[in-house]
């Protein structure tokens, strides 16, 4: 029987492979143990076991050795199932007690899944009936089945299975056909065909061959003139130029990084019921397209994803890559009860996703009982987690441009400063003019405004926004780090009663649509207003919470979720004051009452929190805060005095003129010099300066790391720790049932070390605390050939280019290479290929090209039916299998076919369908994907997905004939083709969208076409019955199979 | 558009493709097709890589052939609907003695167990006590199996709702509806064969959104198609301005004709055909799906019965109009969600359960109770499972803070109930304790429920399976029982 392992740490685990298999082979598949056939005994048992074994010879033998015995039970044993003696297949617990309730009979009939055989088409009904019959009769075999040779024999009880093994150094066979192979993958393909007695199909022409290459490498179709130029290049490889020419397109990242977001499951919101956006993690999939394009050795991408902060800690790009760790979905909004169970479920999707992502192995599976398939234990599965244990998602600031936006700034402060003096000169000239005089009349005028306006003397924004106190005390905050915010401003108050709050949400230039809001719609939700009150002369005593009372504004968006009313009455930062649409960029305030009026001797703290909900920007972007001791106050917009005039005022009235302090008299000087018209025009200087303020370049980057802040959600104000200290080994994956510790170790199944120290243990450097290193170990294990994970690694990589480049792997189950995995077609050559991208430093795009300029690459994709009959699947690839292109290069080629596509690179992405960016840029809202992506099997982006399906529904022919978009793209490409006579523009079209002429027979259907839509537009009365005919003889050729498929 | 009379003609038209196929429109999909040219082996079995929702054999003679749930959105409070609790009533004002703060969403906020606001008379033959919310439903508790011992997968919403609907807590698998429509396909030949509607009144979708309705590892193809409360329900009906169906006819007459000449250069591609045939389809359900969701074709009586000029709940009539119509015209799976997200805008009665529960059995009792009259009269109860239940029930407790008591989630117990196809009508299964607190007997999993539904359909939950990364995979996960004594 097939074992698993190494044997230098059996003895670590001494009880996970052993006898026990053939009861877990019974739940292979997630079967209940089916029973055997049940033995009839009766009288007929002769008859029926002679019946039995008549079928077995004449149909189920040369089927199960003609079709299924390769991957069951000759050389392997796929899916626990043994087909080589009864004893065998019994065992497999596949059978079932009668052909009406047997697994085998249903996977042979296409009633359930994984159909049978493999990859290919249905056997005929008569085949399976006999196998059906054959069960019934109690399945007797007169002898075993042998398979072509390798038979699996008890030697090879210890064979380890074959991903666990080291790179074969095999090199490429011989063949008999010397001609045909341009690079060594050819003669690892071509000596199978031989074997297999059939020949390769002739190589693809040329047009065919630089669509294929360009769609394949770039996601994007070539232009027809690039198109001409290398049909008409006669020069000696010119095809390797193509792709020389390809590979160093940035488009080549941009289609690449997309492939490896679909394994990462990348996304930019949280999922679950709130869904709150990630800001900040484009900057991952910036990471990806800047790796592909510079061609990052993929040994440094693995470990950058696993511990760059560790790693390359200066680097800001490694930081970026840490995200990889961190895109799974989770719920923000969870209970008490959840806390322990979430954060385990959230290292199962770190695990589970290193896992497939990497090794191409479902650890996850591990999660609540040893693996059923894989030699993985459940204790290893909790030590690799807890490798991640105080692995947190996270925000780390950064800035773009080191050093432009200080020098920025300071030239922006000497500005100020310079116009904040001519000012004050203005003033010191109206001190001797009058002021004095002013002041013994009681400065008249001064009084009568019902609002102080707050001097704010400390800010915190907990997503450390930048703030500027502005001239008129309002306070401007900015930075592109906004990520549910919440203010808390501190303003001393030293005389008089107060009784309302006032909060002003202001417009601003620098904010989108002038705001008052951070969001990008200038929008802000203030959900929650609490005030603090503490006597200044007791510092150290409790704040006493003030309540607040009739909430009042002067526009809110509805008088319920999005009232001023909900800040205050819940304590849900969901709801609370939002404007209607109409009054973005106008200035707003809100006014809330003091249930009990602050009466204070001796000076207060006012502690004033705002908390901003709704969704990540939803801050505001510059405010201002007033009290009053008025009862009833107006509560329009810009009125009152500053708090520091409304102290000098109370000062004057109660001590006379000549008594005042130096700020008194300032406050009151700069109030009197507001009637001269030099000092207003000074001001309004200092105004429109201020309207320039250069913006803060910073930006954050969510980073998956240790010792950075923990996200901000729901659950921090139940408490919710984010990671707990210790990770246990838990008991059917029951937080509540903890066994034991779980320490951090590295799989031992592909730990060839031997060593009890394992070798890739790092430690931290001096003085560096933030972080463990564990996660630097792990990512030197995942990359070490020799001793760690790395060949795993590298075949994964491998087969996955190759699975891009050719539809289906070498082994057709990307991101599974275990046992319930598809076994390799060329075993040799995917080692091959490995040892050759590990020797030559890791280089994907030396893979690529490789991979590209092969013979078997430059296949045609057209098939006959003789080399069909043999090899359906084209598992032995013979021809270059056809396919559907993804959900991004329809689109992405209809951007490019109708000239339509903004080809600007980087930076946030949209959410808008109908943005003109590749569609790599498309935010991806985990509760709103795109809808028009998700027609053409774009990724639900919850776990990582190595191989699209690619579905045909419907609704993609309704997105082709009556989607605005689809319009938009043709009307683009008649655009390009206007002016042309109707011959030129079917041929042009032709070119254009399908790199090849209009066929004689094409070309006129498609003048006809023009002719007859043009008479019913003309017929409708239309003024340009000519272009419409071109644009729906556009929109026709872009919803053809040929502009769909890659071929 | 009729090229025969061109000297050259290699292109096949699409009329001539269609007759040689054998087939003109309203036929079954592509497999149809392609067993007849003899591409595909001989089979009853349709593959599903060529047509998704080609109908599929069940497992055993099925007793109902299409679902409508009416989700409860929200979790209804089993002690003010359908589960009486005279104890609760003689125990109104009482602590619950060692009640856990955490059991529902707001530990602080607990009060003291509170008896339901609503009068409760028994109806039908079964003498069934209901409450005074639902006279109409009322009528019906003969033709109602009742589950009074649901335990339901969470006290928060979201998860609650994916297990509902998933059988699983988590984000990413499955739904009912898909799994339903991956095991049998769709008998509608141009209309979605799994359908969602959701709260017409701009008060949100269920917490977790598409979520719950997601076709999570199976294809794509097996997604509930929500339609728009608002504007036109499905994306892209409608030919683009200014194009008329001549047109476009002939459009897809060229796509036909140029996909075919591709195919004949193409042979061994079957999903090119598939794609051909999708045009087609897509042309059909133009026309059929405005045809079925036209509720305004109904005679005045049949809006009348469910209430359609109502304004309390006109808006529930409608979608149960469209409901019926659909389930007629062949769509295998319906669900309809009462309320929008959570609070006051759903059955979520933190704040004033009389209030809430009031209204919200207001807008559905008289349309769902019409669903099952019509159903009937129509001869379509008997092959039709209606569903009434919701993600949890609520507390026995009061959720204080507020002048008007509510009710708090409460993660031991639910009541649900079934009509219709395969259901023995009038009984009640399992038992909640004396307060309506926990699910006391015969405890009644989400999985056990999902496996009645599917076991109703033909479906044996544990051979309904789905082979991915790594893993076989159904609704049920390891778990699931199927709730015999409810079967007729």
């Amino acid at each position: 029987m097939l074992r698993f392992g190494i044997a230098a740490n059996s003895e670590e685990r001494p009880t996970a492979w052993d006898g026990r298999r053939g009861l877990r082979l019974l739940l292979v598949l997630g079967l209940i143990a089916a029973p055997a056939p049940a033995q009839q005994q009766g009288d007929d048992h002769p008859e029926r076991m002679a019946r039995g074994l008549e079928i077995f010879r004449a149909e189920v033998r040369p089927l199960f050795a003609g079709s299924c015995l390769a991957c069951h039970g000759d050389g392997q044993v796929m899916g626990g199932l043994d087909l080589r003696s009864r004893g065998s297949l019994i065992a497999s617990g596949k059978v079932g007690d009668s052909a009406r309730s047997s697994p085998l009979v249903a996977v042979l009939r296409h009633e359930r899944e994984p159909f049978m055989p493999f990859g290919q088409d249905r056997l005929p009904s008569a085949k399976v009936d006999a196998v059906a019959r054959w069960i019934d009769l109690g399945a007797p075999y007169d002898e075993p089945i042998v398979g072509s040779g390798e038979a699996l024999s008890e030697a090879d009880g210890d064979e380890v299975f074959w991903s666990f093994q080291a790179l074969s150094d095999a090199g490429p066979p011989p063949v008999e056909d010397g001609a045909w192979p341009r690079t060594p993958i050819d003669r690892f393909v071509l000596a199978k065909l031989e074997a297999a007695g059939i020949g390769p199909s002739p190589p693809a022409g040329r047009r065919t061959l630089i669509r294929r290459a360009s769609l394949d490498l770039l996601g994007l179709p070539p232009s027809p003139e690039r198109v001409e130029e290398f049909v008409r290049d006669s020069a000696p490889g010119a095809y390797e130029r193509l792709i020389d020419e390809l590979l160093e397109s940035p488009h080549y990242g941009e289609r690449w990084a997309r492939h490896w977001m679909d394994i990462a499951r990348f996304a930019e919101s949280y999922g679950f019921e709130e869904d709150y956006d990630r800001p900040f993690a484009y900057h991952y999939r910036d990471f990806l397209i800047k790796a592909f394009n510079r061609d990052m050795p993929y040994d440094r991408f693995v470990r950058l994803q696993v511990a760059g902060d560790e790693i390359e800690p200066e680097n800001m790009l490694a930081l970026m890559a840490t995200a990889f760790m961190g895109h799974g979905p989770f719920p923000t909004e969870i209970t008490e009860a959840e806390f322990e169970i979430s954060r385990y479920d959230e290292l199962d999707d770190m695990v589970g996703t290193l896992g497939t992502a990497m090794l191409g192995l479902t650890v996850g599976c591990a999660r609540c009982h040893d693996h059923k398939h894989d030699p993985i234990s459940a204790s290893d599965y909790y030590r690799m987690a807890a490798v991640f244990g105080r692995t947190t998602r996270t925000q780390i600031e950064y800035e773009p441009e080191p050093g432009r936006f200080r020098r920025e700034k300071a030239k922006w402060e000497d500005r100020r400063k310079e116009l904040r003096a001519e000012r004050e000169e203005i003033e010191s000239r109206l001190e001797d003019d009058g002021f004095e005089q002013w002041l013994r009349d009681g400065a008249p005028g001064a009084s009568g405004r019902d609002w102080r306006v707050l001097r704010v003397t400390d800010i915190e924004s907990t997503s450390r926004a930048r703030t500027e106190e502005l001239d008129d005390a309002s306070i401007l905050f900015s930075g592109d780090n906004v990520d549910f915010d919440s203010y808390e401003l501190s303003a001393d108050l030293h005389a008089g009663g107060i009784k309302a709050l006032r909060v002003e949400a202001l417009t601003h230039p620098t904010l989108p649509f002038n705001g008052p809001g951070r969001s990008h719609d200038g929008e802000f939700m203030l959900g929650i207003v609490s005030v603090m009150a503490q006597p200044l002369s007791d510092p150290s005593s409790e704040p006493a919470t003030l309540k607040l009372r009739n909430a009042r504004a002067t526009a809110e968006l509805n008088a319920d979720y999005s009232s001023v009313a909900a800040a205050i009455s819940d304590n849900n930062h969901r709801s609370g004051w939002a404007l209607p649409f109409a009054e973005i960029g106008s200035d707003h305030a809100a006014v809330f009452d003091f249930e009990e009026p602050l009466a204070f001797d001796g000076g207060v703290r006012l502690g004033i929190k705002l908390d901003f909900g709704y969704n990540s920007h939803f801050s505001l972007g510059r405010l201002r805060l007033s009290v009053t001791d008025a009862e009833e106050p107006e509560f329009d917009v810009g009125d009152g005095m500053p708090q520091a005039l409304g102290e000098a005022l109370a000062a004057l009235a109660a001590q006379g003129a000549g008594d005042l302090t130096e700020a008194h008299r300032s406050a009151l000087l700069r109030e009197y010099a507001g009637r001269d018209d030099r000092w207003r025009e000074a001001s309004a200087a200092i105004r429109e300066h201020e309207e320039r303020i250069p913006l803060t370049p910073f930006t954050k980057i969510q980073a998956t790391a240790e010792g950075y802040s923990n996200p901000r959600h729901n659950a921090n104000g139940k408490g919710y720790p984010h990671f707990y200290e210790q990770t246990y080994v838990l008991q059917r994956g029951d937080a509540s049932l903890k066994l034991e510790p779980a320490e951090p170790r590295v799989l031992p199944v592909l730990d060839r070390s031997g060593a009890s120290t394992p070798r890739w243990d790092a430690s931290p450097p001096p003085g560096w605390d933030r972080s463990g290193f564990q996660r630097t170990s792990l990512a030197r294990w995942l990359t070490d050939t020799e001793y760690g994970a790395g060949a795993l690694l590298a075949r994964v990589i491998v087969n996955r280019l190759w699975h891009h480049h050719f539809g289906t792997g070498i082994v057709a189950t990307p991101s599974n290479f275990g046992v319930m995995g598809a076994r390799p077609t060329h075993p040799e050559l995917l080692d091959w290929l490995a040892r050759d991208l590990v020797e030559n430093g890791w280089q994907l795009k030396r893979l690529h090209r490789m991979i590209m300029t092969s013979s078997v690459y430059m296949l045609a994709s057209s098939g006959d039916e003789s080399r069909a009959a043999v090899d359906s699947g084209n598992r032995l690839r013979w021809r270059w299998t056809p396919r559907r292109l993804e959900a991004e290069a329809i689109r992405d080629s209809m951007l490019t076919v109708s000239n339509l596509l903004d080809p600007t690179m980087y930076g946030p992405g949209a959410q808008n369908e109908s943005m003109p960016r590749r569609s790599i840029y498309f935010f991806v809202k985990r509760s709103e994907l795109i809808p028009s992506m998700m027609l053409f099997d774009w990724p639900e982006h919850l776990v990582g997905i190595g191989r699209r399906p690619s579905t045909t529904i419907a609704p993609q022919a309704l997105h082709f004939l009556n989607s605005p978009s689809t319009r938009r793209y043709a009307e683009g490409l008649a655009g390009r083709l206007a002016g042309l006579d109707p011959g030129e523009a079917v041929d042009q079209a032709y070119r254009t969208a399908l790199a090849r002429p209009a066929g004689p027979d094409e070309a006129e259907r498609g003048v006809a076409f023009l002719e007859h839509q043009r008479q019913l537009y003309a017929a409708d009365g239309k003024t340009d019955p000519g272009r419409l005919a071109l644009v729906d003889y556009c929109q026709s050729l872009m919803s053809l199979n040929e502009f769909l498929y890659l071929r | 558009m009729n090229n025969a009379e061109s000297p050259h003609q290699p292109l096949i038209s699409r009329r001539e493709l269609l007759g040689r196929c054998g087939m003109g429109f309203g036929m079954l999909g592509l497999a149809g097709i392609l067993a007849e040219e003899g591409l595909l082996g001989a089979s009853s079995v349709p593959d599903r890589s060529l047509n998704p929702m080609a109908p599929r054999p069940t497992h055993f003679a099925p007793k109902a052939k299409r679902v409508i749930w009416l989700f409860i959105n929200g979790g209804p409070s089993q002690v003010d609907t359908w589960d009486y609790k005279p104890e609760l009533t003689r125990r109104h004002g009482q602590e619950l003695d060692g009640f856990d703060k955490f059991t529902g969403f707001f530990s602080r906020e607990v009060g003291a167990l509170l008896k339901s606001p609503f009068e409760f008379t028994p109806r039908g033959e079964s003498g069934k006590l209901v409450s005074e919310i639902f006279p109409h439903l009322g009528k019906h508790v003969d033709r109602m199996a009742f589950i009074h011992s649901g335990v339901p997968g969470s006290n928060n919403h979201a998860p609650a709702l994916f297990m509902m609907n998933s059988g699983q807590t988590r984000m990413g698998f499955p739904s009912l509806g898909s799994w339903v429509t991956y095991g049998l396909g769709s008998e509608s030949n141009d209309l979605p064969g799994f359908v969602v509607m959701s709260d017409p009144k701009d008060r949100g979708l269920p917490k977790g959104n598409a979520n719950n309705w997601s076709a999570g590892f199976l294809p794509g193809a097996y997604q509930g198609t929500w339609l728009r409360p608002k504007g036109d329900p499905i994306r892209n009906l409608q030919p683009p301005a200014g194009m008329s169906e001549a047109h476009q006819r002939s459009q897809l007459d060229l796509i036909a004709e140029l996909n075919s000449a591709d195919l004949e250069r193409n042979p061994l591609e079957r999903e090119l055909a598939a794609r051909i045939e999708s045009f087609e389809l897509a042309y059909r359900m133009q026309s059929a799906a405005p045809e079925a969701l036209d509720v305004d074709s109904e005679p005045a009586h049949v809006k009348e019965l469910y209430g359609l000029h109502s304004e309390r709940c006109g808006h529930v009539a409608r979608q149960c109009i469209m409901a019926r119509r659909m389930l007629e015209r062949g769509v295998r799976f319906i669900q309809i969600y009462s309320g929008g997200m959570e609070n006051q805008r759903a059955w979520d009665g933190h704040i004033d359960i009389l209030g809430n529960h009031s209204q919200f059995a207001g807008e559905t009792d008289q349309p769902f109770a019409a669903l099952i009259t019509d159903l009937e009269e129509r001869g379509m109860l008997d092959d039709t499972l209606v569903i009434w239940g919701g993600e949890f029930g609520r507390l026995p407790v009061a959720q204080i803070g507020t002048s008007k008591p509510g009710r708090d989630h409460n993660p031991h117990c639910f009541t649900a109930w079934m009509a219709g196809g395969g259901i023995r009508g009038g009984v009640s299964y399992g038992e909640s304790d004396e307060l309506g607190f926990k699910a006391a007997v015969d405890r009644v999993s989400v999985h056990d429920f999902h496996a009645t539904i599917l076991h109703l359909l033909g479906l044996d939950h544990e051979r309904l399976t789905y082979a991915y990364n790594g893993r076989s995979y159904r609704l049920t996960d390891v778990a699931g029982e199927v709730l015999h004594k409810i079967l007729a």
